[in-house]
């Protein structure tokens, strides 16, 4: 009997282990290979060291916000249609296809536009079912859309609590790599949309389109930390094809400033600047669709 | 013996029960403090220990006012958190401002910058582990 009280505590550890782990992979689909990936010690030690690593890139709806901000108007045409969900097998496709639609949910959002908002997370919620990761984009989240309908703020706040949970969700269940995709996912198809948007010859778009050569650079040297993640490396292939276009964007780097105003606010400056040519431009509004029509068909 | 028999089941639990408690934490201490701003997708919530460094690498586009909001649990004591530029110049320190966990700020140029953020050390055999969050929220022109 004192073994056996010895035992309770510890089985109930292990159960409670056992039971959280069947909850990570059980709404995987069927005919998926298995997503919870095996790990051995050194793995494990190796997502310990992943999950201290912070690293962040500008959301899609910071772009989406100066696209509407200079007067373009909502394309919908533009967007990854929802109605190819259907297609997306696999991890590599289904992860950055989550990315594509968070981004795609960030520019309906932008734009106030409820019904596609909604239509976009019912995409994305589908594909994270799929992906089993159930845990993230719960029903609460579309409820609080639908009750938030009146609201364009609240909508975009909604969408991106909701991506940052989806990131926490993944990371907190040994899915790192997956966050990176669908990070990258979100990051080209801002890329995607505002190079459509540039073409019109928008100074400023261009300009923050050539500053993305930051976030690129940032992202690569994200990617780089998984070593050699066999599920990473088409993506990686493709940022470096970007990257290689990238450089050809003539930076310059200033002396920082700060500085407080009379009413408390604090302002930051430098004089660095990032400046494309029309060429790169186009370079790069061609090989981001080329690679964004690779996943997303 | 009898505290023994609890302590193991318990550090068989403790990772993933941590980590777990990150994404509720900052859910629940640190996303109120972003009220007005819109929050970056990306998250950045970890388990850390006493003496603990972790940077952030930002990128700040021009025009816009941005929230920095750093969470830590009480039990690590008062986190440190710095903004600096890419050559380690010092722009920002929590310390100089009371250790508040909040920064506000209008970027002129677009720019990169590091949030830095430091765990301090404690005395004593048990070394405490906590969740530490950096969030960044951004506000329309």
């Amino acid at each position: 009997m004192r073994n056996l009280r010895w035992m309770k505590p510890t089985a109930l550890a292990f159960g409670i282990c056992a039971l959280m782990s069947a909850c990570q992979s059980g709404g995987n689909n069927a005919n998926q290979p298995p997503t919870q990936p095996k790990v051995d010690s050194l793995e494990a030690a190796r997502e310990a060291e992943l999950q201290k690593i912070f690293f962040s890139i500008p959301a899609p709806m910071e772009m989406a916000s100066l696209i509407k901000e200079n007067g373009f108007k909502y394309d919908a045409a533009m967007l990854n249609s929802t109605e190819n969900v259907v297609k997306y097998t696999g991890e590599v496709k289904q992860a950055v296809n989550l990315g594509i639609y968070g981004a795609d949910l960030s520019y309906a959002s932008m734009f106030d536009q409820k019904q596609e908002s909604m239509n976009y997370l019912a995409a994305a919620q589908r594909l994270a079912r799929e992906m089993g990761v159930d845990g993230a984009l719960q029903d609460d989240i579309i409820n609080r859309l639908n009750s938030n309908q009146d609201s364009r703020d609240s909508l975009m706040r909604i969408v991106s609590e909701a991506y940052s949970d989806l990131n926490g969700y993944l990371k907190e269940n040994n899915r790192i790599s997956v966050s990176a995709l669908v990070i990258a996912g979100g990051w080209m198809e801002a890329l995607y949309l505002s190079t459509r948007y540039a073409s019109s010859g928008d100074s400023e778009l261009k300009t923050r389109i050539a500053e993305q050569k930051l976030s690129l650079d940032n992202l690569i040297n994200y990617f780089n930390k998984f070593g050699e993640a066999e599920n990473l490396k088409e993506v990686k292939s493709d940022l470096l094809s970007l990257q290689a276009l990238f450089n050809e964007v003539q930076t310059s780097a200033g002396k920082t400033t700060a500085s407080k105003g009379a009413d408390g606010t604090f302002t930051i400056g430098n004089s660095s600047s990032a400046v494309i040519s029309d060429e790169t431009l186009k370079k790069i509004e061609t090989l981001i669709a080329q690679v964004r029509s690779k996943y997303i068909s | 013996m009898k505290l023994v028999k609890y302590i193991i089941p318990v550090l068989f639990l403790l990772p993933v029960l941590a980590n777990a408690q990150c994404r509720a934490f900052t859910k629940n201490k640190c996303l109120p403090l972003l009220e007005g701003y819109v929050q970056n997708d990306n998250y950045n919530s970890a388990v850390l220990v006493p003496g603990d460094e972790a940077e952030l690498l930002l990128t700040f586009y021009s025009g816009k006012d941005y929230r920095i909001v750093v969470g830590s649990h009480p039990v690590l004591g008062d986190v440190e958190f710095e903004l600096v530029d890419t050559n380690d110049e010092m722009i920002y320190s929590n310390k100089t401002a009371d250790n508040k966990s909040v920064f506000d700020f209008k970027m002129s140029n677009t720019q990169q910058l590091i949030v830095r953020v430091r765990v301090p050390k404690q005395d004593g055999a048990i070394s405490h582990e906590g969740c530490v969050t950096v969030l960044v929220g951004s506000k329309e022109k």
